[in-house]
C-alpha cells in the first residue's frame, strides 16, 4: 500500500458527498456512504500503522513523484501512525454516533462532506512532511471545524462562538504562514527533513545553502508557531475561543474538536521542537519556560472555571483547557520522557475526552437541556450513558486503572526531573477538576429538580426520564471498555507503543536519511 | 535609494500587519473584523511576495524565454516559490472570507445587528 492514499480516501468521499446529497434524499444512503469512508480510512490507516511500526525509520511519499525539497513530501513516523491510528477510529465512532444523536437535523449530507473533511485535515496535517503544507492542512482542519461548529444555525450561540472561532483561528494560521515567510528566508526551503539536515548541518540533494546565520529566523519563527499553536490547541492567552465554540457545536463534533482538534497542533509544535529544530543554547531556557508557564496557567485556569460551570459541555470543555496545558508542560521540558508522555496523552485524552463529550451529549441530545442541574436525576435511567460518563470522568481525574492515569503520571514524572513544584501543578489541578466532575455527576444521579423550574418536565414527579438512541450506546459502551482496556494493558503498550514512537520521533538522522535515500534515488534514475 | 525604499515598504507592511491584529481584537463590527483581518493577511501576503524579488536591474519574472541567456535568467529573474505559496493562501483567504461573511451574515438574521456588543447584551438577556 502506497502511504499516500490515506488522506485521500476522506477526501474523495467528501468531495462526492454534496453531489449525492443533490440527488438522493435518503438519510440511510448518506449515512451508509459516510460510515463506509471512516472505515475504509479507519482500515487504511491500520495498515499504515503497521507499517509505521514494523519499519525500522519513517515511511515516504513523495506526491506527484517530485522527490524531495521540491515537490510536496508525505513523511510517517512512528509517533505520527500513532495518532493518526486514534483520529481515524474516533471519527469512525463518531460516524456512527452521528446516525443517532442528528436524527432531527435537516441538510445531514453537509454535515458529513464537513466531518470528512476534518478528517482529511487531521490526517494530512499528521502525515505531512513539509513546513507549508502544515499550514494548509491547518486551514483544511479550520474551514471544517469552523463550519461544523456553527452547523446548527439557528442557534445564535453557535454561530456568535463559529464566528469568534473562525476570525482568531484564520488570524493564528496567518502569522504561521508569516513564520514560514521567515524560515524560507533562511533557509531557503520548506520541506521538513531538508530543514532538519540544514540545521544539524547534514547535506543534502537538490538544495541550497542556508542565508546567513539562521538563529534570528528560528527565534522569529519560534515565537510566531508558538502564538499559533496557542491559539489553535487554546492555551492560556489564546483560550477565550474554546470555551463558546466546543459546547456549541453537535456533541460528536464537540468530540472530535476536544480530542483531536486541539491535539494537531500540539503534535505540530512537537515534530518542530524535538525532530527539526532541536533548541539549543539560550533559546531553549527561553522556549521551555515559555511553554512551561503557559501551560501552568492554561491548567490552573481550566481547573478552577471547571468548578463555577453549570453547562455540562463548558464543564468539559474547560478540562481540556486544562489537559492542553499539561500538554504543553510536558513538551515544555524538551527531554525524551516529556515527548513519550504527551505521545502517550494525546492518546489516551483524545479517548477519554471524547467518550465524556459523547456521554454528555446522550444526556443533552435526552433531555433537551445543557443544564445539569437542570437534569437531575436523569442518570438513573440512563445506565449505560452514565456508566460511560462515570469512566469517563475517572480517566480524566487519573484513578488508577484507567489510562488517563498512566499518561498524567508520565507527564508527572517528566515535570519531576525538572522541578518538584511543577509537579504539584499537576496534582491540584486534577484534585480541583475531580471536584468539579464530583459535583457534575452528584447532580445526574441523584439530584432533585430545582425549584422555579417547570418547562421542561412538568409531566413527571420523579425527574426526566431519559431514554437512550441504540446507536449512541454501542459507542460509548466501546468507548468505555477501550479506556478501561487500555489502561489496564498501559504498562504494555508503553513499551510498545509510546516508547519507539518517542525514540524514532527524536532521531532526527533517520528522519533525514529516509526522505534523502528515497529523493538520490529518484534524481539518479532521471 | 533602492535599500531605503525596501526598508520603508518592509515597515509599512508590518505596520500594517500590526494594525490588521489589532483591529481583529478591538473591533466589535463583525464586517469590520474580516476586513482588518483581510488587512492582515494581505500584509503578510505582501511580504512573502517581497522574500522572493531581486534587488538587481531589470528583473524578470519567472518564466524561462529564448531571447535571455540561461545564467542571465537565473541570476535576474524571481523566486518563484514565494508567488505559488501566496497564490495558494490568497485562494484559501477567499474561502475563509467567504465562510466568515456568512457566519456575519447569519447573524444579522438571526440578530437584527452585527455589532459583537450588542449581541452580547442580547445574549446576558437570555440567560436571566
Amino acid at each position: 500500500m502506497e502511504i499516500g492514499i490515506v488522506p485521500i480516501i476522506p477526501l474523495g468521499f467528501a468531495f462526492f458527498l454534496p453531489l449525492l446529497g443533490y440527488f438522493v434524499k435518503s438519510r440511510r444512503v448518506i449515512e451508509l456512504y459516510a460510515l463506509t469512508a471512516s472505515i475504509l480510512t479507519a482500515y487504511a490507516s491500520w495498515k499504515l500503522f503497521i507499517m509505521a511500526y514494523s519499519s525500522e525509520e519513517p515511511l515516504v511519499y513523495f506526491v506527484g513523484n517530485w522527490p524531495a525539497p521540491i515537490g510536496i513530501t508525505l513523511e510517517v513516523d512512528r509517533l505520527s501512525a500513532l495518532i493518526v491510528l486514534t483520529a481515524s477510529i474516533l471519527f469512525l465512532l463518531a460516524m456512527v454516533y452521528s446516525i443517532g444523536y442528528m436524527e432531527r437535523e435537516k441538510g445531514i449530507h453537509y454535515y458529513y462532506t464537513a466531518l470528512l473533511g476534518l478528517e482529511t485535515g487531521i490526517i494530512g496535517a499528521l502525515m505531512t512532511g513539509d513546513a507549508f503544507n502544515i499550514f494548509v492542512m491547518f486551514e483544511v482542519i479550520g474551514a471544517a471545524s469552523y463550519s461544523l461548529v456553527g452547523f446548527i444555525r439557528r442557534d445564535g450561540k453557535a454561530v456568535e462562538a463559529a464566528f469568534k472561532y473562525g476570525i482568531i483561528g484564520a488570524l493564528a494560521t496567518s502569522l504561521y504562514f508569516l513564520a514560514m515567510g521567515f524560515v524560507y528566508a533562511s533557509f531557503g526551503t520548506l520541506n521538513l527533513a531538508d530543514l532538519s539536515a540544514k540545521f544539524h548541518g547534514i547535506p543534502f540533494p537538490v538544495t541550497v545553502k542556508t542565508f546567513g546565520d539562521p538563529t534570528l529566523a528560528l527565534a522569529i519563527f519560534f515565537a510566531l508557531t508558538i502564538s499559533m499553536v496557542v491559539v489553535k490547541s487554546a492555551n492560556f492567552p489564546g483560550h477565550f475561543w474554546l470555551p463558546d465554540a466546543h459546547p456549541a457545536a453537535p456533541s460528536p463534533v464537540s468530540a472530535l474538536l476536544s480530542g483531536l482538534v486541539v491535539a494537531v497542533p500540539i503534535y505540530v509544535l512537537a515534530r518542530y521542537l524535538y525532530t527539526v529544530f532541536p533548541p539549543e543554547g539560550e533559546i531553549r531556557g527561553v522556549i521551555s519556560a515559555v511553554l512551561l508557564i503557559l501551560g501552568a496557567s492554561s491548567a490552573f485556569l481550566g481547573s478552577t472555571m471547571m468548578l463555577v460551570q453549570r453547562d455540562i459541555k463548558r464543564l468539559v470543555a474547560y478540562s481540556t483547557i486544562m489537559h492542553t496545558g499539561y500538554m504543553f508542560m510536558g513538551l515544555g521540558v524538551l527531554s525524551f520522557t516529556g515527548l513519550m508522555a504527551v505521545t502517550y496523552h494525546i492518546v489516551n485524552h483524545a479517548l477519554a475526552k471524547a467518550l465524556l463529550f459523547l456521554a454528555a451529549g446522550s444526556f443533552i441530545h435526552a433531555s433537551g437541556t445543557k443544564d445539569f442541574e437542570k437534569m437531575a436525576g436523569i442518570g438513573k435511567s440512563m445506565p449505560f450513558t452514565t456508566f460511560a460518563f462515570v469512566v469517563a470522568t475517572l480517566s480524566l481525574v487519573g484513578v488508577p486503572p484507567l489510562n488517563a492515569f498512566f499518561s498524567k503520571m508520565l507527564i508527572y514524572d517528566a515535570l519531576v526531573e525538572r522541578s518538584f513544584a511543577l509537579g504539584v501543578v499537576i496534582i491540584i489541578t486534577s484534585a480541583v477538576a475531580a471536584w468539579a466532575y464530583f459535583r457534575a455527576l452528584v447532580y445526574l444521579w441523584r439530584g432533585k429538580p430545582r425549584e422555579g423550574h417547570h418547562h421542561e418536565h412538568e409531566h413527571s414527579h420523579e425527574g426526566p426520564h431519559g431514554h437512550e438512541n441504540p446507536y449512541m450506546a454501542l459507542v460509548m459502551v466501546v468507548m468505555a471498555v477501550a479506556v478501561i482496556g487500555i489502561g489496564i494493558l498501559s504498562p504494555m503498550l508503553i513499551d510498545r507503543l509510546a516508547i519507539p514512537a518517542a525514540t524514532q520521533a527524536m532521531d532526527y538522522r533517520s528522519y533525514i536519511d529516509a526522505v534523502r535515500r528515497l529523493a538520490e534515488r529518484i534524481i539518479a534514475s532521471g | 535609494m533602492i535599500s531605503f525604499l525596501l526598508a520603508y515598504i518592509t515597515i509599512t507592511l508590518f505596520a500594517m500587519l500590526f494594525l490588521g491584529i489589532y483591529g481583529v481584537a478591538t473591533r466589535s463590527n463583525l464586517i469590520k473584523k474580516i476586513i482588518m483581518l483581510n488587512i492582515a493577511n494581505d500584509a503578510i501576503n505582501m511580504l512573502f511576495i517581497l522574500i522572493g524579488y531581486r534587488m538587481v536591474f531589470p528583473v524578470f519574472p519567472p518564466v524561462y524565454e529564448k531571447h535571455i541567456t540561461f545564467r542571465e535568467f537565473l541570476e535576474k529573474s524571481v523566486d518563484p516559490l514565494p508567488q505559488a505559496l501566496v497564490l495558494t493562501a490568497v485562494v484559501i483567504g477567499m474561502a475563509m472570507n467567504i465562510l466568515l461573511t456568512t457566519y456575519a451574515i447569519q447573524f444579522y438574521r438571526l440578530h437584527g445587528t452585527v455589532d459583537a456588543r450588542d449581541i452580547a447584551e442580547v445574549m446576558r438577556g437570555d440567560d436571566e
